[in-house]
């Protein structure tokens, strides 16, 4: 039953949007809470208003000098306690927009209200976001994930704290195992690139870290918690090694991948060689398409990356500068003891060292150890061939669900490189192909713009106050950009296309191991013991 | 000769109002107490006491006739109240608010204000008093009868009542401390008078009696707070009384207690222009019960809408 817990007060302007409310002492209202105001009209129509709690405020009354409150609290002056809450409109129902009524009750919404107040009862598909501070859940309307009417998760917040990727696989599971898939469910993929650390390797761990609590959120959110059930994890071929070893850290029970050097001059990778921001503003970059068509004319017979490159440079494309093809050159020599181990004469089992994004449900795919450049060359050549995987299909469903994280090395708002074209097309394309990027990053001030305009959820961690004054982080009203500031680890605020204001959600821990120690201790008999 | 302050702003009376001549033609005993006539120190106390006030206000001045002679009335709203002061936390108590519509020449009449969805009845009150200071009059008694009501109620209940001005008479034996703000007279003997000057802070001259066939009370100085040098030496003094039928003894502790509480509660300069001798839960109740009458442009409307309503042309 919905409570009273103020009234619509009358000393500052009631509007249609939004409105004061007085609180009596005695009662709790908190921010985020979320009211309704019923204003009849003269017609005999009632109007609802719903809203958000986003400013609270206490203050003395019949104190007009700031020493008063000693005097009050020496029991000399009396003075009153009274507390005010600025409520923001969400939803006005039926869409006349009259203001509330000073003295007209306030209350706290619950139950349909509340799903009303927060347009989950037009959601016919959602999913999972979290759980308000009133530890009811908040829902996402997936047709603006999956495509339908929008696509696209961006998250920003400082590293460590913000827990992004951690929240990216929330969303994952929550979209994975909330049954919102059906049938479709073993047909989604996702892809997640490990970049930092070895956060994301034991998505199919339980974690030993989680408090069986925390079940009861997980139900909350109509989840069961548990590890991921399908993963496979790829590691990038150790350097330096004639047997395929992966070169992970404390996880070893990966697949090992890496190309062939058909593949690679076939497929015309060598694009994804040159993807420093600088490399499309000058002639480089044609010079690399020539290099490409002539290789994926005639693939050169060679065993190492090496020979490549002596191969190349012992064939130099005709009619560029020389200043070109020596940086041409110089670049590519530079490739070598970074991505050149990953570029391999021959594999060892063609079909198990090839990333496959459709054999699990959720691939990882780990780069964290490797050169910022191979970095970018995995994820160029991964996200191409997803794509165009995709594109053969012709179909938006099955979904796959792209989750990467500093997006701003990959999609940086100034200059071209190949990869962000790939991001970009993923960005602008990927919602009629069924391609979902789930893009993290520090700043969202340094993305590429329409790589987060094209995003319809736009979730905020902590984030440092001066990046929140950034322009990126308008759709944030001022008290949530001061908040953003002090969030905590598992808190986030999400914003998405129906509901007018930014949301604050937690989201339980996570079921599966985030970290090495979270997981439960392996098993004996390693087969590739770290030294 | 040497200019000395006297602190009060010149919008209000001044508090140090003895006229030059002003007779003593009273009695007034100064050995009740002590027959030694010197500053009595206070001894610190600390009980849960109670400070009565009201306010009032003329909304609007209205005339009529009546076979032929002009009847002075008036609508006037009041307000009394209490503010009490007891284990470390100042509260209001219940405000009472009342309209009247007086009219002089023993008329009664009532009258009805619509305000948005509120009514606000003005109850008929007549006088023979036909003035416009004679109706001003009695809704300044009404509100001292409203202030004396609410006093008694307490003083059955509280240790120590305190109210502004002369109410208290009207309680009857109640044991209701006055406190006058502003000396009119000196009451004492030249001599006696001159130990109100040199009282400290918290410090009190002996009690005296009045005897001046209205109402027997107990009377003394009190000084709520020293004054700054350029100031009068009377600033910062107030008079409290007692009805004398409470006897010398429970007068003497009654006083005691005043002049124990009352520095406490003294305003200082820049809380209120009255300051010292307004005190600080008086002046902050003032102002509540101001709010609580109500707007006074709101209602002046009222009543301009409601006098022509009435029109007969």
């Amino acid at each position: 039953m919905n409570r009273e817990i103020g009234r619509v007060l009358g000393t500052a302007d009631a509007q249609p949007l939004d409105f004061w409310v007085a609180v009596p002492a005695d009662e709790i209202l908190q921010l985020d809470d979320v009211v309704l105001v019923n204003r009849e009209l003269r017609d005999g129509r009632t109007v609802s208003l719903y809203g958000i709690v986003d400013i609270l405020a206490a203050r003395h009354e019949g104190a007009r000098l700031d020493s008063d409150v000693f005097l009050g609290s020496e029991g000399v002056l009396p003075l009153q306690q009274v507390v005010k809450a600025h409520v923001t409109v969400t939803r006005v129902e039926p869409e006349i927009f009259v203001p509330p009524m000073p003295g007209d009750p306030v209350l706290l919404a619950t139950g349909p209200d509340r799903d009303q107040a927060l347009f989950f009862d037009n959601m016919k598909r959602r999913f999972p976001l979290g759980l308000a501070r009133d530890g009811e859940p908040v829902h996402g309307n997936f047709e603006f994930l999956d495509g339908s009417r929008g696509a696209h998760v961006n998250i920003s917040g400082i590293s460590g704290v913000a827990t992004k990727t951690t929240y990216a696989t929330f969303l994952l599971y929550g979209i994975f195992n909330g049954g919102l898939l059906g049938g479709e469910v073993s047909n989604t993929h996702a892809l997640i690139f490990n970049v930092k650390g070895e956060d994301l390797l034991f998505l199919d761990k339980p974690n030993t870290a989680l408090k069986p609590e925390e079940a009861a959120r997980y139900a909350k959110l109509g989840l069961t918690p548990g590890p991921f059930p399908d993963v496979a994890i790829y590691a990038p071929v150790k350097a330096g090694q004639d047997y395929m070893i992966p070169d992970t850290g404390k996880r070893s029970d990966v697949s090992v991948f890496a190309w062939t050097i058909t593949e690679f001059c076939k497929q015309r990778y060598l694009r994804y060689l040159f993807t420093e921001a600088d490399d499309e503003s000058n002639q480089i970059s044609f010079v690399a398409e020539r290099v490409e068509a002539m290789l994926a004319a005639h693939v050169p017979n060679v065993d190492t990356f090496e020979e490549l490159v002596d191969h190349i440079i012992a064939n130099p494309v005709q009619g560029y500068a020389p200043g070109t093809i020596a940086a041409f050159e110089r670049r590519l020599r530079a490739a070598i003891p970074r991505v050149g181990h990953l570029i391999r004469g021959k594999v060892d089992d063609p079909e198990k060292n090839t990333i496959n994004w459709q054999r699990a449900q959720v691939t990882v795919i780990d780069i964290h150890n490797l050169h910022d450049r191979a970095k970018r060359f995995v994820i160029g050549v991964v996200l191409r061939r997803m794509f165009e995987d995709k594109e053969k299909t012709g179909s938006r469903k099955p979904l796959a669900f792209v989750v990467l994280d500093e997006l701003n090395k990959y999609a940086p708002r100034e200059g071209r490189s190949p990869i962000k074209e790939v991001i970009l097309d993923m960005a602008e394309r990927g919602r009629s192909l069924g391609v979902i990027l789930i893009g993290a990053e520090q700043t969202a001030s340094q993305i590429e713009r329409r790589v987060v305009a094209n995003s319809s959820f736009r979730v905020v961690g902590r984030l440092d106050l001066a990046e929140a004054q950034n322009n990126e982080y308008a759709f944030l009203p001022s008290p949530s950009r001061a908040r953003a500031g002090i969030l905590k680890p598992g808190t986030v605020i999400v914003s998405q296309p129906e509901i007018p204001v930014p949301l604050l959600v937690q989201f339980p821990f996570p079921a599966w191991a985030t970290r090495p120690e979270e997981a439960p201790a392996e098993r004996k008999g390693n087969p590739f013991p770290r030294k | 000769m040497r200019l000395k302050l006297d602190p009060w702003p010149a919008e209000f009376d001044s508090p140090l109002a003895i006229e030059e001549g002003a007779s003593v033609s009273r009695q007034v005993d100064a050995t009740v107490e002590s027959a030694q006539w010197a500053a009595i120190p206070s001894t610190n106390a600390g009980a849960a006491c109670c400070f009565v006030d009201g306010v009032r206000r003329v909304e609007a001045r209205v005339l009529g006739e009546k076979d032929g002679v002009l009847v002075h009335g008036l609508l006037g709203s009041l307000a009394a109240g209490f503010v009490r002061a007891a284990d470390g936390v100042a509260q209001f108590g219940e405000v009472h608010v009342s309209r009247y519509l007086i009219l002089g020449k023993g008329e009664a009449q009532s009258m009805e204000l619509r305000i948005g969805s509120q009514s606000l009845p003005f109850d008929a009150y007549a006088t023979e008093h036909n003035s416009p200071d004679g109706v001003l009059a009695e809704l300044q008694s009404l509100m001292r009868m409203a202030e004396a009501r609410i006093a008694e109620q307490l003083a059955t209940q509280d240790a120590c009542v305190f109210v502004d001005g002369l109410s208290y008479r009207a309680t009857g034996r109640f044991d209701v401390i006055g406190v006058i703000k502003r000396i009119l007279e000196p009451y004492l003997q030249p001599a006696e008078f001159a130990l109100v000057e040199t009282l400290k802070k918290a410090e009190r001259t002996p009690l005296f009696r009045i005897i001046d066939g209205t109402y027997e009370r107990y009377s003394c100085f009190l000084r709520l707070a020293d004054p700054r040098p350029f100031e009068h030496p009377l600033a910062g003094v107030v008079r409290i009384e007692i009805g004398a039928a409470v006897g010398i003894e429970r007068a003497q502790a009654l006083a005691a207690l005043a002049a124990g509480m009352l520095p406490r509660f003294a305003s200082s300069p820049m809380r209120d222009p009255r300051a010292p001798q307004n005190l600080l839960p008086v002046g902050a109740l003032e102002q509540e019960m101001r709010r609580r009458m109500g707007d006074t442009i709101l209602i002046r409307r009222a009543i301009e809408k409601r006098l022509h309503e009435q029109r007969d042309w």
